[in-house]
């Protein structure tokens, strides 16, 4: 039991850290609470779903959906997000943000229908850990996940366009005080925030379902944690997310499925009153 | 009362017109449709206004107004399961156990800033939605509860009903908005530490605020119930995106905006009902252009061009 609650919470923790990590980020850098994360998640498997249906192979696929995500991100950014900012009432953001999620929602059920779909899995070799058989394409979700969210840490540390992001979201004034192009940071990390949200949407697809409201669990998962961890906070955004994880299969396994999201609330809402800022405080990336 | 009308004659104009053909709707016609539409919208507009009196002033976005809502509704319907309420109880008692809900919850949850109190109230809210599912001996679940007494025998008098206690309702939370009280909500919104600053307990008020938000929530909770004869999971949850929607359509920081923007959209719904399918991508794309175009609501600016040239009123935010 043991086994298969580490195993299982791993798994799924990975990926509400790939999720988190992206609206984290988006946060850290340029302060925006953006509620249209949940929807880069479903947009890239809707993507990724329909490449599939008219016969471009699974892997390219993939690539596709997610080159398409990162775009939308960025036009997000580009347009509506940045022309909000300059207005200043986050009020608004956080509402236009959730109305376009919606907004989403509708349209791809319009297009798609209510009825959910899946992808056909990357990988499909299950793998012994333990006494526990995990199947295929959890074990892909996983390294993808990890490998991601590595990725991106070495970017944001190593790369010059990651120093500037570090930069931004230390303090945009002085950023572009030394010649930094803000915007353009603004517009690059949302573009990564919907790329991560996108790997992880057509990684569970295989074994989770697609359907026109998986954003909105996801969404208030990520939240959630984000703020559980600390607003813009990357490792308390990662830590927070394991916590959840593996909370989340202790429930599955000791009581029930259906009771562990009105735990991961609870445990965030206590969190929350007894110390405001989360399990990392108020550093930035 | 004076200042009133000498700034804002024409709307006072207005809204009093509106009011009378409200009251004389149903002696000039007997379209039942549009007397339920009516009294629907009129539900909704007291949502919106009691959302206002605490995110609209103080800037506390509550992103679980449902939660309010269904503590007024589901304590009628779970009562009205071995004892039938009559209104003239039931409604103040889920007044007084929505706002007994709202100082519990607005206690701990209200010094949390921007967006920690979004996501604690959505969390409230949320919880409460999957314990109404997985409880469904006691609630009804999806199903929901049926047999509760209705306002009244018929259509006129439970408009007229809905109507009285609409009028009441953001008549008070109107009033209550241009009292001391709502400024003193204001000057949270703009800056709480200054407010503290100058000696105001900014707890106090906002608590004081989040009570009556959740007092009239779950009043109009429970009035909804009667009008159904029914209590159910998709009339209540929902409400949250709902209400903020309806609000921000209208206007926020002065009541009546958003309770007529609450009014006119509801109203709106029920037109586009023919267009299926459409209808919900039609309203999410109004509200996605009102905060992009017109941030500050449809009613703030109406409200703003009727005061002939005066830039920023007591609505204007």
């Amino acid at each position: 039991m043991i086994q298969s609650l580490l195993v299982n919470g791993t798994i799924n923790s990975s990926i509400y850290a790939l999720i988190a990590l992206g609206f984290s980020l988006t946060f850290g850098v340029a302060g925006i609470v953006n509620l249209y994360h949940g929807a880069y998640y479903m947009v890239a498997a809707y993507l990724a779903f329909t490449f599939v249906r008219i016969n471009i192979p699974l892997w390219l696929a993939a690539l596709l959906s997610l080159v398409g995500v990162s775009f939308l991100g960025a036009m997000m950014m580009k347009y509506p997000i940045l022309y909000l900012k300059k207005k200043g009432e986050n009020i608004y953001m956080l509402i236009f943000t959730l109305g376009a999620a919606y907004m989403t929602q509708f349209l791809f059920k319009l297009f798609f229908g209510a009825r959910m779909y899946a992808l056909p899995p990357f990988f499909n070799q299950s793998i012994q850990v333990g006494s526990e058989t995990v199947p295929g394409p959890r074990v892909f979700a996983f390294l993808v996940a990890v490998a991601s969210i590595v990725g991106v840490l070495l970017f944001i540390n190593k790369t010059s366009i990651g120093k500037k992001i570090t930069a931004t979201s230390q303090d945009s004034y002085a950023a572009e005080l030394v010649g930094i192009n803000t915007q353009g940071i603004f517009i690059i990390t949302s573009a990564i925030s919907a790329l991560l949200a996108g790997i992880a949407g057509i990684v569970i697809s295989p074994y989770l379902s697609i359907s026109p409201t998986m954003w909105l669990p996801t969404l208030i998962k990520a939240f959630a944690i984000v703020i559980f961890g600390g607003l813009g906070s990357i490792t308390g955004s990662i830590i927070a997310a394991f916590l959840m994880g593996y909370l989340e299969s202790f429930i599955a396994l000791t009581w029930t499925s259906s009771m562990t999201e009105v735990a991961f609330l609870a445990v965030v809402f206590l969190f929350l009153i007894v110390k405001p800022s989360g399990i990392l405080g108020k550093k930035t990336v | 009362m004076r200042a009133l009308w000498k700034k804002n004659g024409i709307t006072v104009l207005l809204l009093l017109a509106g009011v009378v053909f409200l009251l004389l709707f149903p002696v000039l016609g007997d379209d039942l449709y549009l007397l339920t539409v009516f009294s629907i919208a009129l539900m909704y507009s007291v949502y919106a206004a009691s959302w206002d009196l605490l995110s609209g002033y103080t800037g506390k976005e509550n992103f679980g107004h449902a939660a309010l809502v269904a503590i007024g509704a589901y304590s009628l319907g779970i009562i009205s399961q071995s004892t039938p309420l009559q209104p003239i109880l039931s409604i103040p008692l889920a007044g007084i156990l929505s706002i007994v809900w709202g100082i519990l919850i607005g206690i701990p949850t209200l010094r949390l800033k921007g967006p920690y109190f979004a996501l604690a109230t959505l969390a409230v809210a949320s919880i409460m939605e999957k314990l109404t599912l997985s409880f469904s001996e006691v609630t009804g679940g999806e199903e929901g509860l049926y047999g509760i007494p209705f306002l009244a025998q018929d259509f006129v008098p439970s408009y007229y009903f809905v109507l009285l206690f609409a009028i009441l309702s953001i008549g008070f939370l109107f009033f209550l908005g241009r009292s001391n009280f709502g400024l003193t909500l204001k000057s949270i919104r703009s800056d709480e530490d200054a407010a503290r600053a100058v000696g105001i307990s900014t707890t106090r008020y906002k608590v004081t605020a989040f009570a009556i938000s959740a007092g009239f929530a779950g009043m109009t909770g429970a009035i909804s119930g009667h009008y159904y004869g029914f209590v159910g999971f998709d009339m209540v949850f929902p409400l949250s995106l709902n209400i903020i929607i309806l609000s921000v359509v209208g206007g926020l920081g002065g009541i009546l905006p958003a309770a007529l923007g609450a009014f006119f959209l509801t109203y709106l719904t029920e037109l586009l009902r023919e267009f299926g399918e459409f209808n919900q991508l039609i309203y999410t794309g109004i509200l996605m252009v009102v905060v992009l175009v017109l941030p500050h609501g449809v009613f703030n600016l109406l409200g703003d061009f009727l005061r002939r040239g005066r830039k920023h009123g007591v609505t204007g935010r």
